[in-house]
């Protein structure tokens, strides 16, 4: 599969001095799963309206980014990882993120998404949606929510689709790293009779112990809508891992909205699991979706 | 679709035409000051919009009516016409602004009343188009120029700032005595006055060959006092003398741009208030001014904050030499009746007032996307335009 990083480092924007803590944190754990280094990338944002959008990026790095490096200098060290630190100047955030990606080839991306709309310099939904579209790896979006100063159990939804794996990457590495619980968790419905739940969660938990048999793994079936299930499961955790559900490749929104009321209805971290194999603009999933192959 | 709900929605789309002008483009000449810290964010956002929204209403009208009525000749510019010309001109600023594309709006707008008025089947005033053209290809390098001369002179050691600032000071003032305004009474049948002719025509001076000896001693008294003024302050202290010219420069700056500005929203509507209507030409610039300061008021401090530490980071002193040709080239503008796109002086005088300092350190490459995206926006909204109307014409 392309779009791996060669020794799995995990990228991580620091865009709002509010977010960065714990967003570097997610990224160490993910980062140590792999085996792989954090790279810290703030964007230098010069519109094309803006008169010092004309100087050549390293003039730009060089004399007209102080915000940006004072955010990335502030930016904590992640302990038991190796961090390096990346200014990008590019016309939007999430274009500077997306091309820093395709430059460093990580094996992930983490962003924030301050979920607030009274605030509006922070990462909003169209950074947050141009990014899962165009990113070339596997993103994880973080709504931080109160700080989850120590994590005792991790919440993994799953219904089996593209992002399962990613999602379970993230689980089980935050998992390890804080000596936590996982809690395998799906939504009987009507469409998804109570067999085929338990036949997908005790699938995800023998994939889970496998790879990690120190791991405590519990697995969970709630019946009724997915979002009021998975809300109200939620209280008893401190962390969720989320896939970035879609309908098809042709739909223009890559996190469903379930994702979106699960951020809405809890207060915990939710963390939502976009693969890398559905990356790329409308015209690559076309062709993947005719040539019947992923990327 | 009645006429007058035409009327009304085209005024509508230049009111919202002019806020976002107000939003966008007349913040930049504070953004130095606060830099400087010679003013906050919220005191300069207050200030821009009074101010641009005074040199809308004042200094708006040439500008305007070439829009609306220089550009070809006989060729009435009906309700629907403005309405495709104003709906044209916002859709590039639209895409400008929502895709991140530099789309200038003096561009946009002076290419989309082309596009009608060919579609409208007018003849165009070459002469016109000609002198615009030139004027814009003109921009970059006199804006940079003028950008580069005025950072060299702050650059040298041997004139002290105690010279060098009340001297562009002079400059300044001088310009600012013989700026055209539409409050400054004039003799009968002069719409507009510049207040060093104002006092020359009241007390009467001799003249001397072309030249109103009255009008000359005006404009060396009013260099003399801003050379003085300025001067004081200096002495003082370098720094304060520096922060308060910031100030002035960035006020007159503003003034300006409201100026220039504001004809881009109001152009299409000329013929339809003034002609049609019967309006005086004030009551479309009073709604355009509205616009503006509307638009700074709101927009300018994001603007604001987002800009002034790279002009802090530029220094004092490169920030003065690319607000002077800011100031220069406007009124030259105004005083030309020419539409023209306030943020590529910026944009020219910044890189000017960088290769003073050495090597500017500009990407050919940007340069080079950004003026093709400026040929684009010029040539497709002519094309646009004429479709636009051309499509309007046959539905109603």
């Amino acid at each position: 599969m392309v779009g791996r990083g060669s020794d799995g480092d995990v990228m991580v924007a620091v865009e709002d001095p509010a977010q960065v803590a714990q967003l570097v944190r997610t990224a160490r754990d993910i980062a140590q799963g792999y085996g792989g280094t954090v790279r810290l990338v703030t964007v230098v944002v010069k519109p094309y309206e803006s008169p010092f959008g004309m100087f050549s990026d390293e003039t730009i790095v060089q004399e007209f980014a102080a915000d940006s490096h004072e955010l990335l200098d502030r930016a904590p060290d992640p302990e038991g990882v190796e961090v390096v630190r990346d200014l990008v100047v590019a016309r939007s955030v999430e274009k500077g993120l997306v091309s820093a990606v395709k430059r460093t080839n990580p094996a992930a991306l983490v962003i924030g998404w301050d979920s607030d709309p009274r605030r509006s310099d922070a990462l909003l939904g169209t950074t947050v949606d141009h990014v899962l579209e165009h990113a070339p790896t596997d993103v994880y979006v973080e709504r931080i929510g109160r700080e989850a100063g120590t994590v005792e159990s991790v919440l993994l939804p799953v219904a089996g689709g593209p992002h399962t794996p990613t999602a379970r990457t993230a689980a089980v590495a935050i998992a390890r790293a804080n000596d936590a619980a996982i809690t395998v968790l799906t939504v009987a419905t009507e469409t998804t009779p109570e067999t085929e739940a338990r036949a997908v969660i005790d699938q995800e938990a023998a994939t889970i112990r496998e790879q990690q048999p120190d791991l405590t793994v519990e697995t969970q079936i709630e019946r009724g809508t997915v979002e009021d299930a998975i809300v109200d499961a939620a209280g008893a955790h401190d962390v969720l891992v989320l896939g970035a559900t879609r309908k098809g490749p042709l739909r223009g929104r890559l996190v469903g909205s379930v994702p979106r009321r699960i951020v809405d209805g809890t207060e915990q971290t939710v963390i939502i699991a976009r693969s890398a194999s559905v990356a790329g603009g409308l015209f690559s999933r076309v062709a993947a979706a005719l040539t019947g192959g992923g990327r | 679709m009645t006429a007058w709900g035409l009327v009304l929605l085209a005024t509508v789309i230049a009111i919202f035409t002019a806020w976002t002008l107000g939003a966008n483009s007349n913040s930049p000449p504070f953004a130095p000051a606060i830099g400087a810290r010679a003013i906050s964010t919220m005191q300069a956002a207050f200030l821009i919009g009074l101010l641009a929204g005074a040199g809308a209403l004042l200094q708006g009208g040439s500008i305007s009516e070439t829009i609306g009525t220089g550009l070809f000749q006989g060729v009435a510019f009906t309700p629907l016409a403005a309405t495709a010309g104003l709906l044209t001109a916002g859709a590039f600023m639209a895409v400008g602004i929502f895709a991140g594309y530099p789309v200038p709006a003096a561009f946009a707008t002076t290419g989309a009343m082309v596009g009608v008025g060919l579609s409208l089947g007018g003849t165009p005033n070459m002469e016109t188009l000609r002198g615009i053209g030139l004027f814009w290809v003109l921009v970059p390098p006199v804006s940079g120029g003028l950008a580069f001369g005025t950072a060299s002179l702050l650059r040298r050691d041997d004139i002290s700032d105690t010279l060098s600032i009340p001297l562009l000071a002079a400059i300044v003032a001088a310009v600012l005595a013989n700026i055209e305004l539409g409050v400054i009474p004039g003799p009968p049948g002069v719409a507009q006055n510049s207040l060093a002719r104002f006092v020359a025509g009241t007390i009467a001076t001799p003249v001397v060959g072309t030249l109103d000896v009255g009008i000359v001693l005006v404009t060396l008294l009013f260099a003399i006092g801003g050379f003085v003024f300025i001067r004081r302050r200096t002495q003082q202290s370098v720094d304060r003398g520096v922060k308060t010219f910031l100030v002035g420069l960035g006020s007159v700056v503003a003034f300006s741009s409201g100026g220039s500005q504001v004809g881009l929203a109001t152009g299409p509507l000329e013929y339809l208030y003034g002609v049609e209507l019967g309006l005086p030409g004030i009551v479309l610039l009073a709604i355009g001014g509205a616009g503006i300061l509307a638009g700074a008021w709101m927009g300018a401090p994001r603007l604001l904050q987002a800009t002034s530490r790279e002009y802090a980071q530029l220094g004092a002193r490169r920030s003065i030499a690319a607000l002077v040709p800011g100031f220069l080239i406007a009124q030259a503008a105004i005083a030309l009746g020419i539409p023209i796109s306030f943020n590529n002086i910026i944009i020219s005088g910044v890189i000017g007032g960088g290769l003073a300092a050495g090597s500017a350190g500009v990407s050919r490459r940007k340069i080079l996307v950004t003026l093709s995206f400026w040929v684009i926006t010029l040539v497709t909204s002519v094309a646009v335009g004429y479709g636009v109307n051309t499509g309007l014409g046959l539905v109603f």
